[in-house]
């Protein structure tokens, strides 16, 4: 096997720039496939978990049907107990416990719609960074009784910390929900969806608000690893099949794909888009690699001539003509890998901030202006398959080339 | 004379030119016919949101856009319609009311942007009365009706002939509620369009706010996108008190986007054309090295090195000139084909839906892509004709002539 390998080794560098040049463009479109994906990859990562954390969690619990409904008709009750159960499965990281629903707000003469947030202040924190987005007065306590407004609500308002602002709403079971809320921190998001249009109360003084004692719309469980979603999700649902006695409430349990079906097709779509481009370039380099192992065949109809009439049998020759177009192949995928390593390394630690124009249009799309990449080895061996089925596919050309060749004719070609 | 040498020239190893003709062919195939698509669905995005609710020329009071009032509306805005209807090329114009409210169903509620309109002025800016799926549009003349989008209508828990309680500030600052029964549900490409926004007869808003008529929006449609940027600069100067936009300005993301699709698809038919360059070289190469003697003669025997140069630079030029005609001519039939008949992905629907996009893709290419794509395999071409070229200009004729 050894004397098969260095022979097409040296076959190769019988013409060193055709070889370097077919290597070169194998090494172009890995380099360009990899960085592509880990850009996709990255960006991808990015909006599942800027998703699951502003809205839904990676596994979210709510009351039946309110993921459908969104009405507090739907919300639930749910002890400590069972959310000290959901803690204790192993992989969950963190819960955290909203009551959301939708109200007016006003201030003297002007009335918006705002989400209302009923959180968690420290757990809410703890996911979101919320405090860290407090530009002016103070963060929520367990049992507040103020308002966060976001900073574009705000200033639509018209309002300022220290003044105090009507909540209209309906209550659970259709009460009317109306209150006057003193304002007593600002919070500013990067978004205009958010930025325009959210509120934050502690979770006590909402469900007091809304009628709604001891009910929460959902409790949304991040975990550490989106590979044992599935598993996870498994254990919660078994967690809150069981009966309970003491509420006859049911609850329902959904994975961020089954919450957000919208994004995960955007993504299915972002990516196919991607893979059928990259399949593009590949099918250019293909007929590049095919071109050159057809020359490479061509000039060397004597040589196999005089090699099978010496007694060489085909079967070997064809073991050698396909190592030569795997060696071309391959020399371009380890050198792309090589050197895109450190690029991607660096990138994903460093994401590339966007500024300007573009920077806007992202924000306007409800993301932030960065670009994310991301690694796994998945990549790699995704491009790794790629060329080396480009290499067997042009290897089939010799292999026929051969396996017609008449040695008398070809020896004195 | 050259030119003629140098296409003989490629047809000697037809096999070896076929191959590259074929790698340019199908390369460029493929690219533009990707191209086609991403193109087409960056149009589809910019029309269908002119045609859902922009229109090309949006006017406002100064401050709406900013503050979203009720208060903030258009001074004497019939005489403003007058006023532009006179111009030239409109199609249609229509005055709007722009409410920022909630909707309740009997079990739930969620934030609206209420919009009055005159049913019948609506239909020749927008074609919102095109995309009902279900019950009418307007079509009786009975009181406090309201058409709404499918998205809402799930989220609500509505029906055709529900009834859904509006509510929002009137002009005293005191909250109006409103009891409207649903006559139509819409469904646009847009998601979120559905999800806020519900339309009512703008006579039955002026009643709850008991009020004169007054208008927040005045949304133009011009028969053409050049008579929009005209008619943009006219009303901008008449009207300097109030705030005249173009789609542009009112969907600055929609600008850029269409911008950025024309940006990237560039960059990948660069990086294909790019890709292209080591097999035209590595083609070109090998013909050369083939050729060494005959370039020899060539050269003994008087023929300038300049003309050697130009030859193979010809060759090159041609027989990638060939595969990109095969390429955009199966090309354009097939987007011509696919243009027309459209490609229908309605499995992935709701991605697309989520993005604002029609889910039957109509792939269009303007001409111009066509023409810039020839400059640049032109441009490929000579690019990888250098080295080849240069090593043959190199050869010694008295050494190549005994080269076999």
């Amino acid at each position: 096997m050894g004397t098969y390998v260095s022979l097409a080794w040296r076959n190769l560098w019988r013409n060193k720039k055709r070889t370097l040049i077919a290597a070169a463009s194998v090494f172009f479109a890995v380099l360009l496939a990899l960085l592509m994906r880990s850009m996709q990859t990255g960006y991808y990562n990015y909006m599942i978990d800027s998703s699951v954390r502003t809205y839904t969690g990676y596994i979210q619990v709510h009351g039946k049907d309110y993921w459908e409904k969104r009405s507090l008709e739907e919300s639930m009750e749910l002890d400590d107990q069972k959310v000290k159960e959901v803690n204790e499965i192993e992989g969950v990281t963190q819960t955290v416990k909203r009551f959301e629903t939708f109200a007016l707000l006003a201030y003297k003469k002007v009335t918006k719609v705002a989400q209302v947030i009923g959180i968690d202040p420290e757990s809410e924190n703890k996911l979101t960074s919320l405090k860290d987005k407090l530009v002016k007065g103070e963060y929520l306590k367990k049992d507040s009784k103020g308002i966060l407004l976001a900073e574009g609500l705000a200033k639509l308002m018209n309002t300022d910390i220290g003044d105090s602002i009507v909540i209209y709403g309906q209550g659970y079971h259709g009460v009317t929900a109306a209150e006057l809320v003193p304002v007593i921190g600002i919070v500013k998001f990067t978004l205009p969806e958010q930025n325009k249009g959210f509120s934050y109360l502690s979770i006590p003084y909402a469900q007091w608000i809304f009628s709604a004692p001891n009910r929460i719309t959902s409790l949304s469980i991040m975990i550490e690893n989106q590979k044992n979603l599935d598993e996870i999700n498994e254990k919660v649902k078994n967690l809150f099949n069981q009966p309970t006695e003491h509420s006859g409430n049911k609850y329902e349990v959904m994975t961020w794909r089954e919450l957000t079906p919208d994004l995960v097709q955007a993504i299915q779509i972002d990516n196919a888009q991607g893979i059928i481009m990259l399949g593009i370039l590949y099918l250019v380099i293909a007929f590049g690699v095919f071109g050159t192992v057809m020359m490479m065949t061509a000039e060397r109809v004597k040589e196999f001539g005089i090699l099978i009439s010496v007694g060489m049998k085909k079967s070997r020759l064809f073991l050698v003509t396909t190592l030569e177009t795997i060696f071309i192949s391959f020399i371009g995928v380890t050198i792309g890998a090589i050197i895109s390593l450190p690029i991607i390394i660096y990138l994903v630690n460093n994401p590339i901030p966007l500024t300007g124009e573009y920077a806007e249009a992202i924000i306007a799309w409800g993301f932030e202006p960065i670009l994310p990449f991301a690694i796994y080895p998945g990549m790699f061996f995704a491009q790794i398959w790629t060329v080396l089925a480009i290499a067997l596919l042009s290897g089939l050309y010799p292999i026929n080339f051969i396996r017609k060749l008449e040695p008398v004719e070809a020896v004195r070609g | 004379m050259l030119f003629s040498l140098a296409w003989r020239n490629i047809w000697r190893n037809k096999r070896r030119s076929l191959i590259i003709i074929s790698a340019i062919a199908a390369g460029l195939l493929c690219g533009l016919f990707a191209s086609a698509i991403m193109f087409g669905m960056g149009e589809s995005l910019v029309t269908s949101t002119i045609n859902r609710d922009l229109g090309h020329i949006q006017i406002h009071s100064s401050q709406f856009e900013d503050e979203k009032l009720l208060t903030d509306t258009i001074p004497n805005p019939q005489k403003i319609v007058e006023e532009i209807k006179e111009e030239k090329n409109i199609k249609g114009i229509t005055s709007r009311i722009v409410i920022e409210g909630m909707g309740s169903s009997a079990t739930t509620s969620n934030g609206l942007r209420i919009v009055g309109i005159n049913p019948e002025q609506e239909k020749s800016v927008t074609n919102i009365y095109e995309q009902i799926v279900e019950g009418n549009y307007f079509e009786n003349a009975r009181r406090n009706q309201i058409i709404v989008g499918k998205k809402l209508a799930e989220n609500l828990g509505i029906k055709e002939r529900s009834k859904i309680v509006l509510s929002f500030q009137g002009f005293d600052g005191s909250i109006i509620y409103g009891a409207f029964r649903v006559t139509g549900i819409y469904q646009t490409e847009s998601t979120a369009f559905d999800r806020v926004n519900v339309f009512v007869r703008e006579k039955d808003l002026l009643s709850l706010l008991g009020s004169q008529m007054i208008s927040h929006e005045i949304a133009i449609r011009m028969n053409s996108e050049q008579s929009a940027d005209t008619l943009y600069s006219v009303l901008k100067s008449e009207f300097p008190t109030l705030s005249v936009k173009s789609w542009k300005d009112l969907a600055p993301e929609l600008k850029l986007m269409d911008e950025m699709i024309d940006t990237q698809l560039n960059i990948f038919l660069g990086i294909i054309l790019f890709a292209l360059l080591f097999g035209i070289t590595n083609t070109m190469l090998m013909s050369v090295m083939e050729r060494v003697r005959e370039f020899g003669v060539l050269m003994a025997i008087g023929m300038k090195r300049r003309r050697v140069f130009s030859m193979i630079m010809i060759e090159t030029i041609s027989l990638s000139l060939v595969g990109a005609a095969i390429g955009m001519v199966c090309a354009s039939i097939l987007i011509a084909y696919f243009g027309s008949t459209g490609i229908d992905l309605s499995t992935f629907a709701q991605g697309f839906t989520a993005w604002n996009l029609s889910p039957v893709l109509q792939p269009r290419l303007p001409g111009t892509f066509y023409v810039s794509i020839t400059i640049m395999i032109i441009v490929i071409a000579i690019l990888s004709a250098v080295y080849p070229a240069i090593k043959a200009i190199k050869l010694k004729p008295a050494n190549a002539i005994r080269t076999y």
